[in-house]
């Protein structure tokens, strides 16, 4: 039996404090054909690098929806592919854009736009992962079984993610970046974001909107959020102005790091190493660079070249939001793809059949309260682990199944039943729902993903001649506070 | 013409139809034989068959080949080498004559140097039925046969290792945690050679890469090799992987190689393309795979015994002038090596066979787990081998293939083989192990045996011990 | 006594359990002198002799009995002739193919076999699961399926002897895999469409690597009765599958 492959196209695009980019990845996947249990991510490879683009901002609370989506037109156009050909991808807003009162409005639009199952998503955590997925760090970590701190400055954001073999242990957000501070052409301050003015007031530093700062007065402002970087890369101790800077406050693990690793555009000016002219963004984005190089210099911490600077978070976004079912899935075709389906976890009390069907009973009642039926295509309903999975046990929950729907009124609504399981039992699960149900509703059962209560589920159209769909698992909403708003 | 095949040596008098019937009932017990329905009916048919066989000449052999001239390109191939000077000078010698110059303590290497190109692979598998393990195991111990690659394998005093790092998934951060492990016990000389779980070029040039990279790296002088089919290998190369060393499966008839899909002039482009395009330094860069009995499950042995047939492989791996031979013992099931005794049979004869070819010979002693045979078995048969001078073995982490789903030597066996026999890995691969603080004199050091120190940067590695502590 | 223990003094002691983890080979698992641990040693040992124990042990008749197996017997009368002659085990005698054209339904849509193959732990471990997912799968897509068989000492190829002498659309024959150290528990389905003595292992589709840690019983079950109909609809299996 040979191995298939296929592949998806998948697009990343990163509205950022600063920049905007547009990534296209090729993502090959392959299973070894029937009996497999795995659907393997064999290559991705970056196919089209956009520009970077300003953000366009109308003003500085609002970014310019349709300026943007021009733009990520345009990118389109010129990458020789069509939303029609995007088979998945993530829209991030990131840093301070995603502090704006459009930002929602505007990845949800740009997602619209650029494809069939692009994500819209936010939230720092996942910016730290993905810039440190692009920029090479999570590769590194696992390849050499280390431990690695990739640090993403940008322009409003520090956006660190501690690597250790294959696992992620932890996100650190920092509001510090190199646009915080802004300057005419002339060298006049034109504008002070809030985590800059903190600082500012902070330290007593004569720096003011409309006029020439000091010098000295600049580079005590850097020093402060370099200290703070370095603090947080350590994480042991950090001072209470370290804390305020940082986004959603948690302790540190204390752990020894094999290296670390400097990704994002103040990334990429410690590296360049050039301090011709620090000031040519009209920002302290060059300055801060310099600290932070300088620090370096002193610490002992070890440097780890990144593949990608500027660019990891985007190429992060644009191949690490998909994941795969297992290749036993089932499902009723006609429905598929499906967008936005809220899932709802089960738990169990019991085995037999009467607790399953109750507490599934209560599972589906929740979801329907939850969420308004007639706006969602449906309702995942999440299945916990069994310790085994025997014939007894699949037709009891099948029975369960059966009943629930029926009893908790969802039957009724005429809605596809979606379940999904971590174990690998879909066919299974389904060849005994339909044995024994009546109703005729689509049955789509997704086995091998992870997801909870909160997410939303994206299923696409079979891949890999229907072993397998596409499954987004949407974990991140908007709607988060800034500790430094 | 063929003289009167009759013994009367157990009393009553036996009689064989050819000589391919002698050269099969002369075999020691191997189940695989009895299956093909050619072995001898009982123990006393085997001895008359020995004793027949130990008075034919070589002559006789060399006019009598086991599948005729015409019909079969392996015959060929081993006829048409024959130095015609040199068999002159001992075609008069009965296979009992060939055993007992072999065994003789006054002959040495250079004179088995001077008749081996006189001889065929039915000669060679002849003079191997009249001969116990211990006369196999000390006329393998005359022979020296070196071969160059990106090391040197097979010198005096050496013995080398097949570094075998396969998953079941082909993963690669598994397939390179191996290498790293195998690496820190001082395996991987012989070759780091993967058996892919598919064969396609894109696999195969992924694993190279992954190999090569990884050698390169560490500045390791070894060569790599992705065991997939060679045209799947040529596809790879050609695509730009860098491959050190070529591999094929081979047996010992045209049919069986044809059921390998592959014949003498897809094996013989093939040499020129490696000669072209292997990434390795050395004249030398051909790896071969055979084993008793493969002939039989792809039902294409011609009547012939397993023994005579595995040597015919030999005669043809000689043809490019191969790396490494590896003979596969134990792998193939019961039905053909049955037990520990008939595994460690054959592998004394496959290896001493291999030699007197004149071939870069080792062996992967192994067993699966339907098969009468234990650790125990294979570790004799590695302790026996090394006595009589195998170039290599073929080891993997604990003795245990978690792809091929088989036992084999273990990582360990290196180190123990090196002590008991005062021998040592290829030169150039022991320096290396030294200046990487993992062996000395011959010996582990107390950094051996931890895959981790593979896991830093080769250049900054002191820089990382410092900060870390 | 060696002096060196890496498996409490690696370079990286944490990269060193990753690795141990990470990987389903033996690694990292340290030495002393030149030899493996002793627990190392014991443990393969381990895995070993349950491997050896389910090639060498019979599958008890309580298993085939509480399945509802008829059991039948190939031409091998032992264990050692069973590994030393793989073409008996393909064969059934004259008066076994006498007993099940008397005692069998005839020309089933789906004929069902299980074997001891090389494993007798794989058949106790996946059957009570995996028989129940088949007929029921075979009766809600309106298959008629033929007395189960429990075949002693059988290879793969007895399907094709079974099959023709009942008549069979289809043969299913569920047979114990060699066993390897990870697991003794493997079993593999092979499927014929159309079995007739001498029928090519390239016509023969197969469902392998069954067992809880692989690929479980019941889904087996499911997969098998999906291929089931794809073979039904094509007629063919194995290459003659599009």
């Amino acid at each position: 039996m040979g191995r298939e492959t296929d592949t998806l196209t998948s697009v990343g695009i990163d509205i950022g404090t600063t920049t905007t980019q547009l990534v296209i990845s090729e993502i090959t996947i392959s299973s070894a054909g029937l009996g497999a249990l795995d659907v393997d991510i064999e290559q991705t490879e970056l196919v089209y690098r956009g520009a970077i683009y300003e953000t366009p901002l109308l003003d500085r609370q609002t970014l310019n929806v349709e300026a943007i989506e021009d733009l990520v037109t345009s990118e389109l156009e010129q990458s020789g592919y069509t939303p029609a050909s995007i088979d998945s991808g993530a829209v991030i807003v990131t840093g301070e854009s995603s502090y704006k009162t459009n930002a929602e409005e505007l990845v949800t639009r740009i997602a619209a736009d650029a494809g069939e199952f692009v994500v819209a998503t936010a939230g720092p955590e996942l910016e730290s992962v993905l810039a440190g997925t692009g920029s090479g760090a999570a590769t590194w970590a696992s390849d050499k079984q280390k431990t690695i701190l990739n640090v993403d400055i940008g322009g409003g954001t520090t956006n660190m993610c501690l690597f250790a073999g294959d696992s992620i242990v932890e996100t650190r957000c920092l509001n510090v970046g190199g646009r915080l501070l802004r300057f005419n052409t002339a060298g006049r301050v034109t504008h002070i974001s809030n985590p800059a003015a903190l600082l500012i007031n902070e330290a007593n530093l004569d720096i003011e909107v409309g006029k020439y700062p000091s010098e000295a007065a600049l580079h005590e402002l850097v020093d402060l959020m370099a200290n703070s970087v370095f603090e947080t890369v350590d994480g042991t101790e950090r001072s209470e102005l370290t804390k305020e800077l940082t986004i959603r406050n948690n302790e540190y693990t204390s752990r020894t790091i094999d290296g670390v690793c400097f990704s994002g555009g103040v990334g990429r000016l410690i590296a360049a190493n050039d301090d011709e002219d620090l000031f040519a963004y009209q920002d302290i984005g060059g300055i801060l660079a310099t600290a932070i190089r300088e620090r370096l210099e002193s610490s002992s911490l070890i440097v780890r070249p990144p593949t990608e600077m500027i660019r990891a978070t985007v190429i992060g976004a644009g191949t690490q939001t998909t994941s795969f079912s297992g290749t036993t899935v089932s499902f009723d075709e006609s429905v598929l793809p499906l967008k936005n389906l809220p899932v709802v976890t089960a738990s169990f009390s019991g085995t037999d059949r009467e607790s399953l069907a109750d507490d599934l009973r209560h599972c589906l009642e929740r979801g329907l309260s939850l969420y308004e039926t007639d706006q969602v295509a449906g309702l995942a309903l999440a299945l916990p682990n069994f310790d085994t999975l025997s014939y007894d046990r699949i037709t009891a929950l099948a029975h369960a199944f059966d009943q629930a729907y029926d009893e908790s009124g969802y039957a009724r609504r005429q809605l596809p039943y979606v379940i999904v399981t971590q174990q690998n039992c879909a066919k299974a699960l389904a060849q005994c729902l339909r044995a024994i149900s009546t109703d005729v509703s689509p049955l789509i059962v997704i086995d091998e993903i992870a997801a909870s209560d909160g997410d939303y589920l994206d299923i696409g159209e079979p891949i890999l001649s229907g072993q397998t769909v596409p499954v987004i698992v949407k974990s991140l909403v908007f709607g988060r506070e800034s500790s430094a708003a | 013409m063929t003289p009167k095949l009759e013994s009367t040596i157990t009393g009553s008098c036996q009689s064989f139809e050819s000589i391919r019937e002698v050269l099969a009932k002369a075999n020691e017990e191997k189940s695989g034989d009895e299956l093909a329905g050619i072995a001898a009916d009982s123990a006393a048919e085997r001895v008359a068959a020995k004793d027949v066989l130990s008075q034919l000449s070589l002559a006789t052999l060399r006019e009598n080949p086991v599948i005729p001239y015409e019909d079969d390109e392996v015959t060929r191939v081993i006829q048409d080498v024959v130095d015609e000077t040199v068999y002159k000078e001992i075609c008069d010698w009965t296979v009992a004559d060939l055993r007992e110059f072999l065994v003789d303590e006054r002959t040495n290497e250079e004179d088995i140097d001077r008749i081996r190109p006189g001889l065929t692979s039915e000669m060679i598998a002849a003079v191997t039925k009249l001969m116990s393990n211990i006369d196999l195991i000390q006329a393998t111990a005359k022979m020296t046969i070196t071969a160059r690659c990106n090391n040197t394998i097979g010198t005096e005093g050496t013995l080398s290792f097949r570094l075998q790092p396969n998953d079941p998934t082909d993963d690669v951060d598994n397939i390179r945690y191996s290498i790293c492990e195998g690496l820190s016990y001082g395996v991987g000389d012989a070759v780091i050679g993967i058996n892919p779980v598919e064969d396609n070029h894109e696999q195969t040039k992924r694993l190279l890469e992954v190999t090569k990279e990884f050698i390169e790296e560490w500045n390791i002088p070894t060569q790599n090799c992705v065991l997939s089919h060679l045209t799947t290998q040529i596809e790879a190369v050609r695509n730009g992987a860098p491959a050190d060393l070529l591999f094929q499966s081979l047996a010992g008839t045209e049919a069986g190689n044809e059921s390998f899909g592959i014949d003498i002039d897809l094996l013989d482009d093939a040499y020129e393309f490696g000669k072209e395009h292997c990434t390795a330094s050395g004249p030398n860069f051909m790896y071969f795979e055979t084993g008793q009995g493969s002939e039989l499950s792809s039902d294409s042995h011609a009547d012939v015994d397993q023994v005579t047939l595995e040597a015919r492989c030999y005669g043809l791996a000689k043809r490019y002038d191969p790396f490494i031979v590896n003979t596969v013992v134990g792998f193939i099931g019961p039905e053909y090596l049955y037990d520990g005794k008939q595994v460690i049979r054959a592998g004394l004869e496959d290896v001493f066979m291999g030699q007197l070819t004149g071939i870069s010979m080792g062996i992967d002693a192994c067993y699966t787990n339907h098969i009468q045979a234990d650790q125990n078995d294979i570790e004799s048969l590695a302790v026996l081998l090394t006595a009589a001078g195998s170039n290599y073995f073929i080891s993997v982490p604990m003795g245990d293939d978690t792809m091929l789903n088989y036992q084999s030597n273990s990582y360990h066996d290196a180190a123990a083989l090196w002590d008991i026999f005062d021998v040592r890995p290829a030169p150039e691969f022991e320096s290396w192990l030294e200046d990487m603080g993992i062996a000395r004199d011959g010996h582990l050091t107390s950094k051996a045996g931890d895959p981790t120190v593979f896991l830093g940067e080769h250049e900054d590695g002191r820089k990382q011990e410092s900060t870390n502590s | 006594m060696t002096d060196i223990d890496p498996h409490t003094d690696p370079e990286d002691e944490t990269a060193l359990d990753r690795i141990a983890s990470a990987s389903p080979s033996r690694l990292g698992l340290g030495r002393s002198g030149t030899r493996p641990r002793t627990a190392s040693v014991l443990s393969f040992r381990a895995d070993h002799a349950q491997a050896r124990d389910a090639v060498l042990t019979h599958v008890s008749e309580e298993t085939i009995e509480n399945a509802g197996l008829l059991k039948v017997t190939s031409l091998v009368s032992d264990q050692d002739e069973y590994l030393a002659r793989p073409d008996r085990g393909r064969q059934i005698s004259e008066e076994t193919a006498e007993q099940i054209r008397d005692a069998c339904t005839h020309a089933p849509d789906v004929q069902i076999i299980v074997c001891d193959g090389l494993s007798s732990t794989a058949v106790e471990a996946n059957i009570a699961d995996l028989l129940p997912m088949l007929t029921d799968g075979f009766e809600e897509r309106g298959f008629t399926v033929g007395t189960l068989l429990f075949v002693e000492f059988g290879r793969v190829d007895i399907m094709d002897a079974i099959g023709e002498e009942l008549e069979a659309d289809i043969v299913v024959n569920l047979i114990g895999e060699r066993p390897g150290l990870n697991t003794a528990k493997s079993l593999s389905a092979y499927l014929v469409y159309g079995p007739e003595r001498g029928k090519p292992t390239a016509t023969k589709s197969v469902i392998s690597n069954i067992h809880p840690d692989g690929l479980p019983a019941i889904e087996a079950g499911a997969q098998i009765v999906d291929l089931v109909a794809t073979i039904h609809d094509q007629q063919g299996s194995g290459i003659e599958l599009t």
